[in-house]
């Protein structure tokens, strides 16, 4: 080992220790897991990811369907009702996540209407478009059960084999892991009354569909002769990427369909395809009490802040951990993690989410219940929605975010008396550092902590649905 | 326009991204490649289609040059010294030739914008040269290797870019002189004054008034540099220089020594120009893509004796030195199958002189012209032995240049306008709670002597002077800290006081000052309100003494002062006895304490008392509390200041600090220039220096860069408010502190400035009065 070497081995188990010393094992231990999972990806190792899909097709324990099988029980599931196809880059049914839950709503909605959902995705859940002459394997299931695999080509046979004046839509909710030929070829076979293009992240803009450079900082998806996608890992990928999407979106009668205006402006600024339809339907809204605002408990000190949803990079953890590094002693503040994914620190405290799992939604009973006063939402890739900031909103937190969170800072621009747009990490350390935090929360909550229920919006169908998901 | 790099043949994967990266955006610019260098024999396919790519327009072999007995010519260089040597020699025959606009570029300079602004400059200059360095920092470190060890050592110009135009005036001229120098004193020779073809153009300016010197940051941005320059992207994604200048050309030095992935490191620790290590990242990957793995390590031809043993430093120096080896032996390359020739001349010469010579290693030279200080180690070790050489500094003349003596002259605090108060530590004598707590004989000096310095420039540990380790048992040094606050104009203290629902600790001190009448020197209390905890070991939940404040507490509190309340020394405004409250933040119903106090003191004859909120923990407006007025308590409320924190340009010497490291000059200047403007009475508090880091070991906040002088004019900025916006009978300034020692803040005398920031209060508040 080189002395080189030696010296950032050193460094690092000095910075083990410093963890260790101020935050515990725990953090340690979350911290050591973060890295496994969340390492940078470099240009090689993209090529060697595609390589490596490439080379995977087939699942080595399954048996891929051919067409006659294939139509023969997609007809025994679909049992001669209208159907709906749609199109994702996983399992709905068995990932957790923002677009398979707008498709499970999607196909609840469709069922209680008697038209079956068929879905297709591609076998191997890679993040990258699919090229080449090789069709891909892919899923597919109808009403969420899985019916098997096969080669593209077999299911585009399959499929354009059933009755296809049966087909209502195709709905494109994401590409990612697809080859767009064989989207293309299964649009040409059907020949769909309706097509929907579905902007629920920017992976048509970029392979790196958070559109940060090299996966560190917001990108802005500047054109792909910049300086920016010129050094960016995604940058050589990005030039073919977008051209494909360019050309499918050409060849193709599609409604383009964003769950926020934030999300459309930006896509339509790398698309500008003015002739195509453009619809903006947000996932949620919420319904405002404004008669009944939540209780202020007594005892209002200290302030007590969270930082909501998933503690990775891209939604600002590095900042979260600074930040309760820097003011955990501060005795104006109380930190909270509230998710679902557990990461330890002395700095903060979990909201316990497992104990109010029997609610509707357990993120908002949880803020509810920890009294959390400021959600922190400092997502520092574009969101095309955020649920998490309607359920924060909705248990009646003031928001703190910054200029590159997409959707959430949209919102709160719109909105500003419901939170705060920061410039950056330095602007947040010095409201937090002169206590302007708490006078603006004070007037926030100054008739009680205001309260709204979350409405899930009824999905393309127009059919008639209206619930509340918490 | 043409383009020409110089390499030998492992930095072709280098010349390739370069030359890429110039078709980019100047197709029609010529590019050639100058080699000093022969392909190897089995290796001449490889070559062959390496160099033939269309990005070379021309390949010039640099033993093709025109040079008189080029083979001893190029032995007298190091590999280094003969890249840069041929770099004249070929821009003088472009010029022959009849080029009129040339440019020569370094091989490890990638271009990301075009160049055509400097086509434009060389329409009326004859040359352009680009200065390492276009701004400077006050940051030890970066003087150190940028402006000493950088460009002093290795020439204000970097030669990594140069343009000419030998149809303008002085172009020619320029070509001509700079290619004969580099004929004959091409050499890495610092004994000399010499650094291979940069330190002559140090001298280009004073002979060619037609040099134009290129003062825009987007170009040549390198390691050396980055501390002045922030890289950006607009929206459009185009990279920014300071906001402002596109990046036109980043010099990716060092990437095979690995001091320029290590210079990156350290100038983007703690997140600072996150950009330059994205950029960093895509010249790696670049340099894989154009075979760095496959030709990057190919050793070049003219390195060794023609059997393959390597040429020494000393042996080229030798041969170089001397005209009877060179007449001796015109190819010094020869070896004659390695019985002969120069090299069996200097196997016989040096077994003869010196057996030691033969094993002796050649002494290291810098071959790269980038600037570091200590190119073998890291910027961590590098901080290391700065820190250790100042404290070896410090041991023999441990005085800094702003030190002063004790002074016999006086100022008298009545004759000042300002009132100035220090707040004073009684943490200097054994008490059974701190035996208990910390260990037998624990006093503030344990922490204080125990500090170490964090950082090259870093001032730890602080010695204490004339009182020295002092024990506050002992009375006369009581008398003596209140001789010298008197003597140098101090018009009090203000001790704190350190009351747990009935319970006191530390009192001794200010009881024996009550019970001395003659003791002369007005005081008052500073009530640290707080829970005792362990937070000194990050135990901050580990609370030694609780506080409990309640409405019984109140009353207890505030009988228990009375004797010090009506004590003639104690300190009053308006006529009133000043109580100074730490947190008022943790007072339950702070409103109905303050009105508890006002009426036991109104009833009891002490007079209403001035109440003072200190502004700790965001706590602002006094008329929240139904106190009198606000006390400022610097580093509260200020010390987040992100604008004054300079960790991310401070090389650590302790990789494992933790903390903040904040600029006492930048603060300084904040305050000089910041007036508040509040709606209610504040009394201003200033520090002489900050520093936690005897308290926090590893973990202490720190504000660095403190003098006498810049304390001064902090106190001045405080004072000149205070004359603007206090009535006569209310114009005080605190200090912090007499004697805070283990948070580095203390106007007491020690051993590296002596009475210096004494001697500044005096100074200042004699000049204000008069």
């Amino acid at each position: 080992m080189t002395s080189n070497k030696l010296e950032q081995l050193f460094v690092r188990l000095q910075k083990a220790r410093i963890i260790l010393l101020e935050e515990g094992w725990g953090a340690l231990w979350s911290r050591i897991c973060e890295k496994t999972t969340r390492r940078q990806p470099d240009q090689r190792e993209w090529v060697e990811k595609r390589r490596s899909s490439n080379s995977r097709k087939v699942p080595f324990w399954g048996r891929k369907l051919k067409t006659d099988k294939l139509t023969q029980r997609l007809s025994k599931e679909i049992a001669g009702r209208k159907f709906s196809l749609a199109i994702s880059q996983d399992d709905f049914a068995t990932v957790v996540g923002g677009v398979q839950s707008t498709i499970s709503r999607e196909q609840k909605a469709l069922n209680q209407h008697g038209i079956a959902l068929l879905h297709i995705f591609p076998y191997l859940a890679e993040e990258c478009l699919e090229y080449g002459t090789q069709t891909p394997v892919v899923g597919v299931s109808v009403d969420g059960k899985r019916v098997g695999f096969a080669d593209g080509k077999e299911l585009v046979n399959a499929v354009s084999g059933l009755a296809v004046e049966n087909l209502l839509e195709v709905n494109i909710h994401h590409t990612m892991g697809h080859h767009l030929g064989f989207i293309q070829e299964l649009m040409d076979r059907c020949q769909p009354v309706r097509a929907v293009f579905w902007v629920h992240d920017f992976f048509s803009v970029c392979p790196g569909y958070l559109l940060l450079r090299n996966n560190l900082q917001y990108c802005g998806a500047p054109s792909g002769d910049s300086n920016s996608c010129q050094i960016c890992v995604y940058g050589i990928e990005r030039k073919k990427h977008h051209q494909a999407f360019l050309e499918f979106l050409n060849n193709n009668r599609l409604e383009i369909r964003a769950p926020s205006q934030f999300a459309m402006n930006l896509w339509s600024e790398t698309f500008p395809t003015p002739d195509l339809p453009k619809q903006v339907e947000p996932h949620v809204s919420l319904e405002w009490e404004a008669d009944v605002p939540m209780p202020l408990p007594a005892d209002r000190q200290p302030l007590r802040i969270a930082f909501v949803g998933r503690p990775v990079f891209h939604k600002g953890f590095s900042t979260w951990t600074r930040i309760t590094k820097l003011f955990h002693m501060d005795e104006r503040y109380q930190f909270f993690l509230a998710s679902s994914n557990s990461v330890k620190s002395r700095n903060f405290n979990r909201l316990p989410l497992s104990s109010v799992s029997q609610s509707a939604n357990p993120m908002v009973a949880a803020l509810i219940a920890g009294r959390v006063d400021v959600a922190l939402l400092w997502s520092i890739c574009p969101e095309t929605f955020s649920y998490t900031l309607f359920e924060s909103l909705s248990a009646g937190c003031f928001i703190l975010t910054n200029p590159n969170s997409g959707n959430i800072q949209a919102y709160i621009r719109e909105h500003p008396e419901r939170g705060v747009v920061l410039e950056d990490e330095k602007s947040m350390i010095r409201l937090l550092g002169e206590g302007g935090l708490v006078s603006a929360v004070a007037e926030y909550q100054r008739h009680g902590k205001p309260r709204a229920t979350v409405i899930a919006n009824p999905r393309t169908f127009s059919i008639p649905e209206k619930r509340s998901i918490n | 326009m043409i383009v020409f790099t110089s390499i030998t043949l492992n930095y072709l994967p280098k010349a390739k991204i370069l030359a890429k990266s110039i078709k980019k955006f100047h197709p029609d610019w010529q590019f050639h490649l100058l080699i000093s260098d022969r392909v190897p024999a089995d290796k001449t396919g490889v070559y062959q289609q390496e160099l033939t790519s269309d990005i070379f327009d021309l390949v010039c072999w640099s033993d093709n040059l025109p040079i008189e007995n080029i083979r001893g010519w190029f032995f007298k260089h190091t590999v280094v010294e003969l890249c840069t040597a041929v770099k004249g020699i070929y821009l003088k025959k472009l010029a022959d030739e009849g080029h009129k606009k040339i440019m020569y570029i370094d091989p490890d300079i990638a271009v990301f914008n075009p160049l055509s602004p400097l086509d434009s400059i060389l329409d009326n200059a004859g040359i352009i040269l680009a200065p390492h360095l276009l701004d400077y920092t006050d940051n030890t470190q970066s003087i150190q290797d940028n402006e000493i060890a950088g460009t002093m050592r290795h020439g204000t110009f970097n030669l990594g870019f140069l343009a000419v135009n030998t149809a303008q005036p002085d172009g020619r001229r320029f070509v001509d002189w700079w290619a004969a120098r580099l004929r004959d004193y091409c050499y890495a020779d610092y004994d000399r004054g010499l650094f291979t073809d940069q330190k002559w153009c140090d001298l280009a300016p004073s002979f060619f008034p037609n040099l134009h010197i290129l003062r825009d940051p987007g170009y040549d941005v390198a390691s050396w540099n980055l501390d002045c320059r922030e890289i950006s992207f607009d929206a459009k994604g185009q990279l920014l220089i300071n906001q402002t200048f596109p990046l036109r050309f980043y010099h990716f030095t060092g990437y095979d020594s690995g001091a320029g992935a290590n210079v990156v490191d350290y100038l983007t620790t703690g997140g600072a120009n996150p950009i330059a290590r994205e950029l960093w990242g895509y010249y790696v990957r670049q340099l894989e893509e154009n075979g760095q793995a496959r030709l990057g390590q190919q050793a070049c031809y003219f390195d060794t004796f023609d059997h393959g043993v390597k040429i020494e430093v000393e042996m080229r120096k030798a041969y170089r030195n001397s005209e009877h080896l060179q007449q001796l032996f015109s190819d010094p390359y020869d070896t004659d199958d390695g019985k002969g020739g120069f090299l069996a001349w200097w196997k016989n010469e040096t077994s003869r002189k010196s057996p030691d010579l033969k094993t002796r290693k050649p002494a290291t030279i810098i071959e790269s012209n980038q600037a570091t200080s200590h190119p073998q180690v890291s910027p961590i070790e590098n901080a290391q032995l700065s820190v250790y050489q100042e404290l070896l500094a410090h041991e023999k003349h441990e005085q800094d240049e702003a030190y002063v003596p004790l002074l016999t002259e006086s100022f008298r605090a009545e004759d000042a306008l300002i009132k100035l108060i220090a707040f004073y530590l009684p943490q200097y004598h054994p008490i059974p709670e701190n035996d208990a707590w910390w260990g037998r004989g624990f006093t503030e000096w344990a922490n204080v002597s125990r500090a170490v310095p964090q950082f090259s420039g870093h001032y730890q540990p602080h010695v204490p002077g004339e009182l020295g380790y002092y024990d506050l048992r002992v009375e006369d040094v009581h008398r003596r800290q209140i001789d010298l606050a008197k003597q140098y104009g101090l018009h009090g203290f203000a001790y704190y006081h350190y009351w747990f629902a009935g319970r006191r600790l530390l009192e001794m001190p200010v009881n024996r000052f009550l019970k001395n009448k003659n003791m002369d020197f007005p005081f008052c209390l500073i009530w640290a309100n707080e829970n005792w905890t362990r937070r000194w070991d990050g135990m901050e939940s580990d609370v030694l003494i609780a506080q409990e404040h309640s409405p019984e507490s109140d009353d207890a509190f505030i009988k228990d002062l009375e004797p010090y309340l009506r004590d003639e020394r104690y300190i009053r405004i308006q006529g009133r006895p000043v109580i100074i409250v730490y947190r008022t933040d943790i007072l339950p119903e702070p409103a109905a304490t303050a009105e508890r106090w006002r009426e036991y003191c109104v009833t009891r004859g002490l007079g209403e008392p001035y109440l003072i909120a200190a502004q700790t923990f965001g706590f602002s407006d006094p008329r929240t509390v139904g106190f009198d007025a606000a006390m400022q308590f610097p580093p509260h409320n200020q010390w987040h200041d992100p604008d004054f924190m300079i960790q991310d340009k401070t090389q650590l010497a302790n990789p494992a600090y933790s903390s903040y490291i904040f600029s006492y000059p930048k603060m300084v200047q904040y305050q000089e220039t910041h007036a508040e403007d509040v709606s209610y009475p504040l009394f201003k508090t200033v520090f002489p220096s900050w520093d936690s880091e005897p308290r926090k070991p590893g973990r202490g906040t720190i504000y660095t860069g403190s003098k006498p002088e810049l304390y001064r004019r902090w106190l001045r900025a405080a004072c000149q408010w205070t004359l603007r916006n206090h009535d006569k009978d209310s114009r005080f300034v605190f200090v912090n502190a007499w004697n805070e020692w283990a948070e580095g803040a203390h106007l007491e005398p020690d051993r590296r400035f002596g009475y210096a920031y004494l001697e500044a209060t005096k100074n200042e508040l004699r000049k204000l009065s008069s």
